[in-house]
């Protein structure tokens, strides 16, 4: 029996044997309730780590019958997937693979669950839910997935308890609807899983054999500081880790470069890409960019270049009239490549609304290339589908906001008052402004969670001259400043 | 290997053509800035494709930015991304969003320096896939001004630079120079006079009255008569 150790104050059981079942004793019941059920219980407490390893061991197993075979994505996956494309001629067809490698685990003691499908989530979705062995025909994905529960499209808790509360109970009910409401009325995640599932979107199985990073070294005879032949250096690197990429089909996604020194410390010059790329003129172009930018500590005599994100290459079938776009776009992600790698990733930003109500925190600039733990992610941006939903949802509700906000208010004088009112005039920047209309107050009041409440009354105001600003009264002291304009 | 040839021979014959001629390259369509008081005052009432536009404004407030962002969406069409190079980081998002600005196409660079500005504009405007490039310049010499001009020609887009008053005397390559001024007024809906300083293949020195909304967007044609007319019979009538 297992329990789960991360619900630390009432561990419950997670699974449990067919003689525990029979005496009552099912997946969720807390520990103390089992024991009193049945005092001389065996109890294992689980270890996600050591159950991966095991999946690895397995895998490397089922590697006799695919050459790719990995393990599901998630903190703690649970089975393994396998591609066999092109495999089961070499064993008389994919009934007899699927009899072979079942009966081989069978022999080691394993209880099998096995499903052959068109799909990554349609095989996930019958091994666990259908009767298996399970071999789909091809081509049938929608018809065997239909009258499964909508718990096979491996969707998270909150999805399933809504859809449950809605009624929907099976993935043909959850196809019967109308696609585009699916995304608003139960998340993106709901339409994403069902289209992985009916191969509408790619899934791929990442392998879980560690294959080595691409990197290359070069040590120089005598340490050197010339540019020219370090740039020279670096581009024989790039070729190298550039090749291996080209053989295994792999884009990279952020390279590190380590200039070292005789004494100092390795100077690291980091590369990020939007999207996985393979085009060594790119790469080196990135690269020198990078060196250009770089100080050296003292003459290098070394240089290392490694690869420390790659993926699969994604590539698209274009239909001809969306060929300008494609094209368009490739120029776009190397566009924001070379622009994030020059004036660095912070520089190069899409912007976000945030239901804020202090302005300075109501939108955020998130850098287009994110820096990551597990990696650099870039998001491009969406398609007009994607966009329409998230667009009205995120539409703040004010009224005045100007095109142009300091971050920082500037303090002004204000010579004439009404009290309790908007200023008459002000003087900015030497400049005197007379003021011949106002609109608000708009109070905000808000930030105390920040520790720096703010009590503000913001007016926006027509000058003499036409121009429009965006002015407030700071509450707790009475002073005024310009937070920004309506240019 | 003739008819790529000649096809190359072809290429090179209408670029030098069109460097001859100063017009642009006949790849890319003209575009509308869809505010039709604006597009009037263009020679054929459209803009040609990889263009610089030029805005010069006395004083900030003057209605610049929300002019260029109206144009810049025009020109970014159904699926182009804008780019806003904002060094001064004063560029607010959520009035760009009021303007019908769509925010998941655009990017916006905060550079550091003034020089980076300079490169982020040129290289934005040379990418195929952005519609439209603004920001703020407040100094630029001939020859970057001449650089922006083929990177827009490159490109396709519109580069749309703001600049201080002061630098109408400088040099310019941009097919299109406007002078905008504000006009004073009580209403919600701003006004702004529009004056064309130079219209390559255009008449200078004709102006527009617009009225823009900021909370929708909306822009039309103000008549400084008409509204001189109304607030004086409006006199009359309080009496």
């Amino acid at each position: 029996m297992l329990s789960d150790s991360s619900a630390a104050r009432r561990p419950q059981i997670i699974l449990c044997s067919e003689r525990a079942t029979r005496l009552g004793i099912r997946p969720g019941l807390p520990i103390a309730e089992a024991v009193a059920i049945a005092p001389d219980l065996c109890i294992r407490e689980e270890d996600a780590e050591k159950d991966r390893r095991l999946l690895e061991r397995l895998a490397e197993r089922i590697g006799r019958y695919s050459p790719l075979v990995g393990l599901e994505d998630g903190p703690s996956p649970q089975s393994l997937l396998a591609d066999i494309t092109g495999c089961a001629p070499l064993f008389h067809g994919e009934d007899r693979l699927m009899e072979k490698a079942a009966g081989e685990l069978r022999e080691n003691g394993w209880t099998v669950r096995i499903a052959i499908t068109d799909t990554v989530g349609a095989s996930w979705a019958l091994a666990h839910y259908a009767k298996t062995p399970c071999l789909m025909p091809p081509s049938e994905t929608g018809k065997f997935l239909r009258p499964l529960p909508i718990a096979a499209l491996r969707l998270p808790d909150e999805s399933l308890h809504l859809l449950s509360e809605l009624g929907i109970d099976h993935i043909g009910q959850l196809l019967a609807l109308p696609r585009t409401e699916i995304p608003a009325r139960f998340g993106a995640e709901v339409l994403r899983r069902l289209d992985q599932a009916l191969g509408r979107l790619p899934e791929v199985v990442l392998p879980c054999r560690t294959m080595p990073e691409p990197q290359a070294f070069y040590c120089f005879e005598y340490a050197t500081d010339r540019f020219d032949v370090l740039k020279s250096v670096l581009k024989q690197l790039a070729e190298q880790i550039h090749a291996v990429l080209l053989t295994r089909q792999w884009g990279a996604r952020q390279i590190e470069c380590c200039l070292y020194y005789e004494t100092a410390p390795p100077s690291k010059l980091e590369v990020s890409l939007v999207r996985p790329c393979n085009s060594l003129q790119h790469l080196t172009g990135l690269l020198r960019t990078r060196l250009e930018q770089a100080q050296l500590v003292e003459p290098v005599c070394a240089v290392g270049l490694r690869v420390m994100t790659a993926e699969p290459l994604l590539d698209h079938q274009t239909d001809f009239l969306g060929l300008d776009q494609a094209q368009a776009f490739q120029e776009l992600s190397a566009l924001i490549d070379r622009l994030s790698n020059r004036l660095g990733r912070n520089a190069v930003t899409r912007p976000a609304l945030i239901p804020d109500p202090q302005p300075e925190y109501a939108c955020h600039f998130n850098p287009v290339i994110q820096a990551e733990n597990e990696g650099a992610r870039g998001r491009l941006p969406k398609s007009p589908r994607l966009r329409k939903s998230q667009a009205a949802a995120s539409l703040p509700s004010f009224t005045h906001r100007p095109l142009r906000l300091w971050p920082t208010p500037t303090r002004i004088e204000v010579i004439r008052v009404i009290p309790g009112g908007p200023p008459r005039l002000f003087r900015w920047a030497g400049t005197e402004y007379h003021v011949i209309h106002t609109w608000g107050p708009e109070r905000i009041e808000t930030g105390w969670w920040r520790g720096q409440d703010v009590h503000r009354d913001y007016y926006m105001v027509t000058t003499h001259v036409g121009t429009r600003f965006w002015l407030f009264l700071r509450r707790d002291d009475g002073r005024w400043f310009l937070h920004g304009c309506f240019d | 290997m003739s008819s790529v040839r000649s096809q190359v021979l072809a290429d090179l014959a209408q670029r030098i053509q069109e460097i001859e001629t100063s017009c642009h390259s006949r790849r890319q369509s003209p575009l509308s800035f869809g505010l039709a008081a604006l597009d009037e005052l263009l020679p054929e009432g459209r803009l040609p494709a990889g263009s610089l536009v030029e805005l010069f404004s006395a004083a900030e407030g003057a209605g610049a930015w929300t002019l260029a962002l109206l144009m810049a969406k025009q020109a970014c069409g159904e699926w182009k991304v804008l780019v806003v190079v904002d060094g001064q980081r004063c560029f607010y998002p959520p009035a760009a969003a009021k303007l019908g600005i769509d925010l998941d196409r655009s990017i916006v660079v905060r550079p550091q320096r003034q020089r980076d500005a300079f490169l982020a504009t040129n290289q934005s405007l040379r990418c195929s896939a952005v519609g439209a490039v603004v920001g703020w310049h407040d100094e630029l010499r001939t020859l970057d001004a001449r650089r922006l001009q083929l990177a827009a020609e490159v490109g396709g887009g519109v580069g749309f630079l703001l600049r201080p008053l002061g630098a109408l005397r400088a040099p310019s390559f941009a097919g299109l120079r406007l002078l905008i001024a504000p006009i004073a007024s009580v209403d919600a809906a701003r006004r702004i006079r529009v004056e064309v300083v130079r219209c390559r293949g255009g008449r200078n020195g004709q102006s527009v009255v617009l009225e823009i909304n900021n909370e929708t967007g909306h822009v039309r044609p103000f008549s400084e008569m008409a509204s001189a007319t109304a607030s004086a019979r409006a006199a009359r009538a309080s009496g």
